[in-house]
Formats: C-alpha cells, structure tokens, sequence
C-alpha cells in the first residue's frame, strides 16, 4: 500500500488516517481518538440502540459479553412530546463534564455515542401529507413512540449540545422511498447545507473554553450525485475545520466522487447493507464507520453469523461434489436438526454464548419463544461483526484485502440466508400502519387452539372436563392420533 | 394392612435455628448441586429460561436453586431431547439445583379440556389439539429425564375454592395413591429428591388426614400444595398452621405458589421453608418494581422523572452504583424502556428476583439471631409508611396466632 502524508492533517481533529490510500487503492486504516472514550480503529462498527440499549442486551451484558467500544443513539427515541413537554433526557442530573444521554441509559464513559437525529433503520413518516404545521425549511418529521412528530433544526441542535453525544450526525432533509424530482433534490441541497452551516456554527467541541459540553459534528451526505449537491460540498470544503470530524453518508455511491479536501474526515456509512460482501465493497470504497441493521436482524431471525474474514475454507466433511459450494453466512437454529447438539453456535468461537451454551439451547429457545434466545444470538452475532472488522484492519494492514475479498467472495454464499421462523414481539415504535384492517404483526401464540374453539361450538354436546377422550375424538375435537400418548412423546411426530 | 413404600433421600436437611416465638426456622439443605439456606423464595425458569436471563445472570442473583416446569419442558423441548441433552442441567448450564413441579397444576389452570381419572389426567395438547396423557408414573419418568434435584409427585390438584367436598375428599385420597405409584415408578432416588404434596382443599380435617398418611410415606421433603389458588388469605394461613404442627421438624416444607413479599414473612413465621412463585417474574415485565416500601409501577408517568434508583437500599446490579461496580439504572430509564424494550424486563427481573432473595437472607439472619418477631413489625411498619390501619387484617391475625402482634408498638 501507497502510504501518503495526508495533505489536509488538522492535528486538531480526532481522526487520523493512518493509511492515506491513493484514489483507486481498497480500504483505509484510520483511528477515532477522543478523550477519555475507547479509540476506534477504523474499519469499524457502531452497534445500534433502541431507547438507549442494544436490544437484547442488558446494559450488563453488554460490559461483560460484548467488545462494543461505540453505539448510534437516535434522537427520536427520547423526545416523546417535545417540545409541549422536556423530555425525561434532558433533566438527568449530572456531574461537571458527564453526558446526560449516557448517564440515562447507563452506558459506559468510555463508549464512544454517535447521535443521530432518527433510528436505524428509520420509520417512513407518511409521505405528502407532513404535518401541516411542519415548516419544511427548518424540520423534519421523526417518529417517537407515541406517533410522528416534528423536529426542529435548532432543537435539534439544542438538543445535541445539551446532551453532548461524543459525534453528532447533523439534520438532512432526505427524502424516503422514490428518488426526489430535480426540484426536490435542489431543495434538499439547500435546507441541508443550511441546517449543517446552522450546527457547525453552534456546536462546541472538546477543549472549547467554557464549554461543559462538547461534541464533533459529522456532515450528512445526501444520496444524490456529487454533481447534484457540488455547492454544499464546496461549502463544507471551506468548513473543513476541527469541529467537523466527518460525514455521514446516506448513500456510498457518490464517495469515489467526493472533494478530495473532504478526504481526511471518517466516513460513516448509513447504507443499511446487509450482506458482509457489501460491508467489503463499502470499505474498498473507502467507508471507516458503518451502522447496519444486519446484526439485529440476523438476531431476530433466529441466525447465527457464521464466517470471519478472512474466509477460511471449512474441512469438507460431506461427498466430495459438496466441495464448490458455498458455505452459508449463519446458521438456522430453527431448524430441528439443531434439536439435540450440543456444539457451539459456530465452531471455535470465543464469544459467552459459544463458550457456555449449545445450539440445542438455543433451538430450544427460539421454539419456546424465549428471550433469552435473543440474548444468546445478539451477543455471538456482535462478537462475529466485532472480529470481522478486526480482520478487515489486519487484511489492510497486511496489503492483502484485495485478495482476502476476493475469497471471501468465492467461499461465502452472496445472502444471508431466508428466515424460517418468527421473530420476537414488533414493538409500536419499530414500524408503521400502512393502512386500515392490517394483519397482525404479533401472530397469536395460540391460534391452534382457535380452529378447536369453532370445532367445540360446532360440537353436538358441549364437551366438559368429565367427557372421555374418545368421545371427544368423536365429536372432531381432536387430531386424530393414537390417543394413548404422554406430554414426552411429542418429538416423535 | 400393606406396607406403605417408603421413600430414599438425596438430601440432607440441617435445622438450623428455631425463632423463640413463631414457628420459624431457619436450616441449611443439602441438595446434590450445592447447599441453599432456607427460608427460601425460588425464582420459576418456567422453560428452562428465565425469562430473558442468562443462567449466569440468574445465578448473579444469588439464586441457587430455580424451578422448571415439567409440563412445559414434556412439550418442548421433550422427553427424548431431554434425554439426549443428558438432562435440564446441561440442556440450560445451570450448576445449581433445580426443582421441578409435576405438571398436575398446569393440566388444571393452563388446560380447559383437562380430565382426571384414577389413571391419570387426560387433555389436549395446547399445541395441536391431540389428545394426551398424564399419570404419576409419566411424571416421574419425564422428571427422572430432567434430572431435577427435587422432584414432585403428581397430585391432583383441585381449587381451593372448589365447592364440590366429596370432590375435594376424593383428590385428596388420590393424591395420596398418586404419592404410592410415583414412589414406586421413581427410578433414581439417590440422586433426586421426591417431594409429596399434601393435598385436601381448606378442609382442616383432610389436610390432616392428608399429611399423616403422607408423614408415613417418609418422602424426604414435603409440599403443602393446591393454595394460592384465590382463597381468602386467612383460611390460607389456618391451612399452613394445621399442616405444618403435623409435620416431621427434620425435614423441608414447600409451600407452592407464594410470593408476595408479606405472604412469605407470615407463611415463614407459620413454619415454611420453601416458596415459588411466577409473580415477582411475571411483574418484573410489566414494569412493577418490588421494593421495601411496596411494588412501584414504574411505567406510570410520575416515574418519568425519577433518577433515583429502583430501590435505594437495594444490593443488586441495577440499583447498585457505577461507583460500586452496578450500573446505576434509574426509575426514569425502566419507565423509558419498560414494555418498550425486552432489555427493560431484564433490568427488573434481575432486581426483583433478587429483592426477594436478599428479603429472605434478611428473614433467615433475623431467625438466626432470634429477633424474628421484631423483623416482622419493621417490615411491616416500613412497607405501609408506619400507617397500622394499612396492615392486611388476615397477616396481623395470623401473626397473633404464633405470638406476633404487628399492632403493638
């Protein structure tokens, strides 16, 4: 690897590069420093929260069984009726220096806390019918759990200062769903560039005098072209100081394109990719940062991750023509051949759940729709993304990561695999109703017992606890199975 | 006359210290994954899994004994996987003990369609509706397979508040045939613990006959079972009195399904040594915290500004300061995230199991340095803010009928 000065180096910026890549090169090494918070070495994760945790994760759990060093908070999460009522949040009492967002979700100092203003991934408020209140040129619609509402860009700006996140992601006017006409799009340049201009001129960061609070900024990208928001990009050239760390990117595709005076801030990708192959391409693209809902949403699905990087190729223990295929990316504990194995969710692997559970456990869970299978899967699934982007780092360092993708590319499957079972409970605030008579995004747990309740009002005698099994065999009430059967006999079936 | 089968042990029970004025004891019993002192609250894992917490968290609790449901683990994750797992033990990684009921109550309150013969109960399977079988002898078979270091015997559980007598007499009498067939079918008694379960409704008179045709059988601990089904709390306490003048002092009495906070120190004071309950759990998801001055809904909006603790003078690892290595969790941040995020329900299970656990040490320390009565009239007095007219008539009672009075300064 080419190793160049970086020509812009602003010694008073927490980012470094440590590896300045040429243009065309794959991958960069970088490191986030902030006072008294774990350094970042980049390529790096943010794990996602929801209302302050990692879901899944007690706070506890997350100290003991995770190596996450850095989280993404989003605004909306904590401002239920703001502005009518201060949030909660903002009354935490805290000591000279402290951040009340960490303080109330009891996360630890020396995580590093990225405030975004919306989850991820984000609600869609509704589109064309925003609040009628809502000024555009200056808000944004978010959704909180009770409903969707406006944030303002100097609330938000507020806000972030008063909670003195360690980077705060800046407001952008995007547009969800279609791409915007060329009006829309100008539009959205231009309330965006405002709205940056507007926090980067209010925010202080670490070492301002007087200043309890502090935070680094990081400038939204807009998924347009470069050429389609040139102007703002020009004008965060010139913005280009220590108080600006970096960019938040909604859409990698216009970073090869990016002003190459942009080219020393950490770029954070909120691509929302999905696949490990895509984290590679992204990090070729030269992305330092990524929030993806891959990992929860392999844990939701009842998946384990299973591959590192670089890939090795696993001992073949199958019929020789199983050889060219693909391994998957995770594993299924759905499925019933896990029932009775007692060998860790992926072979060798260091994490809590590997080291002091099983896969039948955990099989066990998911078909006992416990909890605690969701625990067990969030912790491996975050120690495998954790130890990927370790790999990632050695892969640059050592010059190899061209090659080591390419065989990543050749040995994994390019999907995560289809989920077969369901997920935990849909909570209000993680989804929206699209219309009226919506099915149910919580099924019923007992809906078996439904089609008896029609067979018993259909029956010709009420049944009661006195009736013989035959009877009610005869009556229809019953699946016909040999009756003689005790509770343990169910596997068999 | 037929010689009753008697029962072998795997446990042993060292009485400790009587209280001087209740009936209280305090003992140590020694089950084959580790000693637990008693008195003692366990916590229910229902399908091997509390809830949302690692068996490492639950054992950060200072939980050292927890129950399984066999009706629950008999449907999943079944008999044959428990016996190819080798048993609830490995199948969760849990060194501790385990105590497991015998399905009987589940038949009866999970089970509409539920019928019991003299063979066993008969009912529908919850989850496809074919019809199944339960008889002592399937009990044991299933908790043999769990491997569960206490084990109970199937009894035939009627509500308390039953008005049929003559069926009340007759699962009695059956619950102690039941007792006989379980005795005989249970196949490793020197590793598992075969607890019987008086039964006989809040008829005095058959819980007597009950528990001296049971005392006979010698198992080597003993339940007092079918209460807290809704009975009033007073006939409650008149039933764990009779019972537990009538039973050996060596060894441990169960009372199944308490777990209110003033339920277990009068059920305690009565001379019980065992409790469990779903309920301090079950709360836990809902947002209700269990503290010294009551159980506190934290998801009502006056806590949404509350940044003390969940209980200031608790121990466990929510409550406890980052400066003393918890994590300084606040009433504001449960009522943020409780019934919001699973991760909320976690928080307080963890606190409320272990509220009940340290209430029990705090229980057993006062016996052992016999100052039980007085531990009583402070409880008391602190969970009703010193206001006596707030103390449940039924607990003052029965605390008088083993020489407590909570209304005397």
């Amino acid at each position: 690897m080419t190793r160049l000065e970086d020509p812009y180096d602003d010694s008073m910026r927490p980012f470094k590069l440590l590896e300045f890549p040429e243009r065309s090169h794959g991958g960069r090494l970088g490191k986030l420093e902030l006072p008294h918070r774990h350094a970042i070495e980049t390529p790096h994760y943010l794990a996602i929260t929801s209302r302050g945790a990692v879901p899944h994760l007690s706070q506890d759990n997350m100290r003991r069984h995770s190596n996450i060093k850095a989280t993404y908070l989003g605004l909306e999460d904590f401002v239920e009726n703001a502005p009518r009522r201060t949030p909660p949040l903002f009354q935490q009492p805290v000591k000279n220096g402290e951040s009340p967002l960490k303080k109330f979700t009891t996360l630890p100092r020396d995580t590093v806390a990225v405030l975004a203003p919306r989850r991820m991934p984000p609600v869609n408020p509704p589109n064309l019918n925003r609040k009628s209140e809502q000024a555009p040129n200056r808000s944004i619609i978010i959704s909180t759990s009770v409903g969707f509402q406006i944030l303002d860009v100097d609330e938000f700006i507020n806000d972030a200062q008063k909670l003195s996140p360690d980077l705060v992601i800046g407001l952008s006017d995007n547009v969800v769903g279609e791409a915007p006409g060329k009006r829309r799009a100008e539009k959205m340049v231009d309330r965006t560039a405002a709205w940056t201009r507007k926090l980067l001129q209010s925010i202080a960061t670490p070492g301002d005098p007087g200043s309890s609070t502090a935070s680094y900024a990081l400038a939204p990208i807009l998924p347009l072209s470069v050429a389609a928001q040139s102007q703002y990009l020009a004008q965060l050239e010139d913005e280009m100081d220590n108080r600006l760390c970096g960019f938040a990117l909604y859409d990698t595709a216009c970073l090869p394109d990016l002003p190459e005076r942009l080219y020393s801030g950490v770029r954070l990708s909120l691509d929302e990719v999905s696949t490990p192959h895509k984290v590679l391409d992204e990090v070729a693209m030269g992305v330092d940062l990524f929030v993806f809902p891959l990992v929860g949403a392999a844990t939701d699905a009842g998946l384990a991750l299973d591959f590192a990087f670089p890939a090795v190729q696993a001992p073949i223990d199958g019929p020789s023509e199983q050889s060219s295929e693909r391994q998957p990316l995770a594993i299924d504990l759905w499925t019933k051949d896990h029932a009775t194995d007692l060998g860790p969710l992926r072979k060798g692997c260091s994490c809590f759940a590997c080291g002091t559970h099983h896969r039948a456990y955990v099989h066990h869970l998911l078909d006992a729709k416990e909890m605690l299978a969701w625990v067990l899967l969030q912790i491996h699934n975050h120690h495998i993304i954790d130890a990927f982007f370790s790999g990632i780092r050695e892969s640059i360092s050592r010059d190899s990561f061209e090659h080591d993708v390419e065989n990543f590319n050749k040995i994994y499957e390019s999907e995560m695999p289809e989920k077969t079972g369901q997920g935990p409970r849909v909570r209000g605030y993680q989804m929206r109703s699209e219309e009226p008579g919506e099915k149910k995004k919580n099924p019923s747990r007992y809906n078996t017992l439904d089609d008896i309740r029609q067979k018993i009002a259909d029956a010709p005698s009420e049944p009661d606890a006195t009736m013989k099994a035959t009877s009610l065999e005869n009556q229809g009430l019953v699946v016909t199975r040999e009756s003689k059967t005790s509770i343990g006999d169910e596997l068999d079936k | 006359m037929v010689p009753t089968p008697k029962s072998p042990s795997a446990l042993k029970f060292d009485l400790v210290a009587r209280c001087s004025v209740t009936k209280a004891r305090a003992s140590i019993l020694r089950l084959p994954h580790g000693p637990v002192q008693l008195p003692i609250w366990m916590p229910v894992a229902t399908q091997a899994s509390l809830k949302g917490l690692t068996p490492e968290q639950l054992e950060q609790t200072g939980c050292r004994l927890c129950l399984n449901n066999t009706y629950h683990l008999g449907l999943k994750p079944g008999q044959a996987v428990l016996d190819a797992v080798g048993g609830a033990h490995k199948l969760q990684s849990w060194r501790h003990n385990i105590l497991t009921d015998s399905g009987g109550f589940q038949m009866v309150s999970l089970l509409k369609l539920a019928q019991v013969t003299e063979e066993g109960v008969r009912f529908l399977s919850p989850h496809d509706g074919s019809p199944m079988l339960l008889t002592p002898e399937h009990s044991i078979s299933l908790q043999n397979s769990i491997g569960s270091d206490i084990i109970m015997q199937l009894d035939d559980v009627i509500a308390t508040t039953s008005p049929d007598l003559s069926r009340i007499e007759e699962a009695t009498h059956r619950s102690v045939r039941w007792l006989d067939r379980c005795i005989a079918a249970h196949k490793t008694p020197e590793t598992q613990n075969l607890f019987c379960i008086i039964q006989g409704g809040l008829d005095l008179g058959l819980r007597r006959q009950c528990c001296k045709a049971m005392v006979e059988r010698d198992t080597p601990g003993i339940a007092i079972g079918g209460l807290s089904g809704g009975e009033a709390k007073d006939a409650y306490c008149k039933v764990v009195d009779t019972c537990t003048e009538l039973l050996p002092e060596k060894k441990p009495r169960y009372v199944m399904g308490v777990g209110f906070p003033e339920d277990l120190l009068v059920s305690v004071a009565l001379g019980a040594d065992m409790f469990d309950c779903v309920w301090p759990t079950r709360t836990a998801r809902f947002g209700n915290a269990i503290t010294s001055s009551g159980t506190l809904n934290l998801r009502h909006k006056s806590y949404a500004e509350d940044f003390s603790p969940v209980d200031l003078d608790c121990n466990c690892i929510c409550c406890r300061s980052e400066a003393d290595g918890g994590l300084g969790v606040s009433r504001a941040y449960i009522h943020h995230v409780a019934a919001k995020e699973t991760v909320g329900a976690h928080l307080l299970t963890m606190h409320n199991i272990h509220y009940l656990l340290s209430l029990m040490n705090e229980v057993r320390e006062a016996i052992l340095e016999d100052r039980y009565p007085q531990f009583l009239k402070d409880y008391f007095r602190r969970m009703h803010a010193g206001n006596r007219e707030k103390y449940p008539v039924w607990a003052v009672d029965a605390l008088k009928g083993v020489g407590v009075n909570l209304l005397e300064q």
